[in-house]
């Protein structure tokens, strides 16, 4: 065979070009961007605040709140009120007034009454309703709505899902937006400050694929990384007797604040320690849930799975790595 | 080797270069941070935020109380009578004191008939002057002039050793006061119904860079507290020697809601044959 250095140099030429050409188009693909920001939490958090300024539970008028039915709220589960199933979301409402200046503690006594709803006045700082004493600056009145709850100096109120693990990666996703409101008090309003904050965090999305899976009777999977994990948490369950939440649980003790509404949907124990122990060296783990016509373990039979025309009887919640 | 291989073969290959050329252009692009605002191949959308709050903030003035009249029955008699014979002369700053406590970036609130304001109200943040006439900005741009802070004060910027503190600049928009101005520059009108001036705008050190290379204008924006209407064409070379491309109009009310950075709520005000407004403001 002849040894043709100019057909090897002309291939090349050519060669070379075609490939380049390949990479320029690659290089074209790969720097176009498609940027689309649907802005979801903040939506919702928008959305939320016009159905709770407007709801006759809450409020007395259109944006004005009654005290005593944010206190009645309070005791309540606020998702009760207005749902998402995406996202949890916590509502803290702050009159913007200033503290109530007093000379001691019976001049508080109807500050007290208004702004903790407290009927049964413990006067002094070991009580739930006290004058405090400043060095600098005028003496102001603060009460407890609860003993173990913080003293306030202010027309106060929070409302709905708060995690309490913050301090790890723990909501993985949160977003809030501030609105102006009022406060009824006597025939006028008070000013004050409604700040929505919506929460994307392990315990929604896993309660919310367990509504999907059981309202639309297909599967559902839930992806995340181990340190999106709340701090402790070792089982996700149906709590108490009454059974109307579901909890992320620490042995047998529910973790605070780490709850959710969710009555009427069967779902089994997630044991998410021994999901953990059973790959310690994985990172990345995908929960699915399965409607069950049948009970079954996981993963389940084909058969257990319920159908379209199937009545769901459980939620089955199977956690494996990715 | 034949003649017409080495023809093709040449287009070929200087074809690919101009390829290459252009690719390492749009590389360079991407890559680097300051080109970064202007990338040609990229499509973005993103929804329109909702604004409620100056709807909630007429929700609640609707069940605000003053002197034993509600905000709305005091707003009714003034738009039929006056500020005078329907006694309301302190609602103004009442509304102020009120609205003051939302800690709102910008609002005003307005009682009008047609085009008659018979009373208004706006936040002071960012004002300054001895009556609210100027506003507080790093530099104050073709169209105003700075005046004396008078005794609403600008923030401080910094406090040089042994000497007074240096404020912000206290600017009034004031065109003719400004074309008194030594060496002014050329003033002209720009916006969709002129309510703006041609003006410098923020001029980063490495704009001049960028137009350079890419042959299309840096997107200057605005002096601090002015509404930014963009770089339009009548802002544009000659005028000014191309210095003056940003298209600033007032921070009022109206302007920032014809920009679409503030939303107005209006609340109709009826009364026997009369019909005002009052008008919400904010962002």
């Amino acid at each position: 065979m002849k040894f043709d250095v100019m057909a090897i140099v002309m291939f090349l030429l050519r060669m070379g070009p075609a490939i380049l050409f390949v990479f320029f188009m690659m290089l074209m693909f790969f720097s176009f961007k498609v940027d689309v920001r649907e802005n979801t939490m903040e939506r919702f958090v928008f959305e939320l605040s016009d159905t709770v300024t407007s709801d006759t539970r809450l409020v007395a008028d259109e944006s004005v709140f009654s005290p005593e039915k944010l206190t009645a709220a309070e005791q309540a589960e606020i998702e009760q009120y207005a749902q998402n199933c995406d996202f949890g979301y916590q509502i803290d409402i702050e009159a913007s007034t200033g503290p109530t200046v007093c000379g001691s503690d019976n001049d508080c006594s109807g500050f007290c009454g208004n702004v903790c709803g407290l009927t049964t006045l413990d006067m002094g700082i070991t009580g739930n309703c006290n004058c405090n004493l400043e060095v600098f600056g005028a003496d102001f009145c603060e009460c407890k709505k609860t003993s173990d709850r913080e003293w306030q100096d202010s027309y106060k109120w929070r409302l709905g899902y708060m995690p309490t693990s913050m301090f790890m990666s723990n909501p993985i996703v949160e977003t809030s937006s501030k609105f102006p409101v009022g406060i009824e008090m006597s025939d006028t309003a008070l000013p004050a400050t409604m700040e929505i904050t919506a929460y994307d965090a392990f315990l929604t999305r896993i309660s919310c694929a367990t509504t999907k899976a059981f309202h639309t009777k297909e599967k559902f999977v839930m992806k995340f990384a181990t340190n999106q994990l709340p701090f402790g948490a070792t089982a996700f369950r149906r709590s108490g007797t009454a059974g109307t939440h579901v909890c992320l649980y620490n042995g047998n003790d529910p973790l605070a604040g780490e709850c959710r509404y969710l009555p009427n949907i069967p779902v089994e124990d997630l044991d998410i320690l021994a999901g953990l122990l059973s790959s310690a060296r994985n990172s990345k783990w995908q929960v699915t849930a399965y409607p069950l016509k049948t009970s079954s373990a996981c993963p389940p039979d084909a058969s257990a799975i319920a159908g379209r025309s199937d009545t769901v009887s459980t939620i089955l919640l199977c956690m494996e790595d990715v | 080797m034949n003649i017409s291989d080495t023809f093709w073969t040449l287009i070929l290959t200087m074809f690919v270069a101009a390829m290459i050329i252009l690719g390492t252009l749009i590389w360079l692009q991407i890559t680097l941070p300051f080109f970064s605002t202007a990338d040609p191949v990229s499509y973005s959308i993103e929804f329109v935020h909702v604004v409620n709050k100056p709807f909630m903030i007429a929700e609640v003035l609707a069940h605000v109380k003053f002197d034993d009249r509600t905000v709305f029955e005091q707003s009714i008699e003034t738009s039929v009578t006056s500020l005078q014979n329907a006694q309301t002369t302190g609602l103004p700053s009442y509304l102020s004191s009120y609205l003051d406590k939302y800690e709102l970036r910008e609002y005003e609130i307005a009682i009008a008939n047609g085009n008659n304001v018979i009373m208004s109200v706006e936040s002071t943040e960012s004002k300054c002057g001895d009556n609210l006439e100027g506003w507080c900005s790093d530099s104050c741009g073709v169209g105003r002039v700075q005046i004396s802070s008078g005794s609403y004060r600008c923030p401080i910027l910094y406090v040089p050793e042994g000497g007074a503190p240096i404020e912000k600049d206290c600017c009034k928009d004031d065109i003719p006061a400004y074309q008194s101005l030594p060496n002014p520059k050329d003033v002209r009108s720009c916006g969709p119904s002129g309510q703006g001036v041609c003006s410098e705008g923020k001029r980063p050190f490495y704009a001049r860079v960028y137009e350079l290379i890419w042959g299309t204008s840096w997107k200057y924006e605005c002096e601090e507290s002015r509404v930014d209407l963009g770089n339009p064409p009548e802002c544009g070379p000659p005028l000014n020697g191309g210095n003056t491309r940003a298209c600033c109009a007032p921070m009022t009310a109206d302007n920032q809601v014809d920009a679409g950075i503030a939303v107005r709520a209006i609340v109709p005000l009826l009364y026997k044959q009369s019909v005002a407004t009052l008008e919400v403001t904010a962002r």
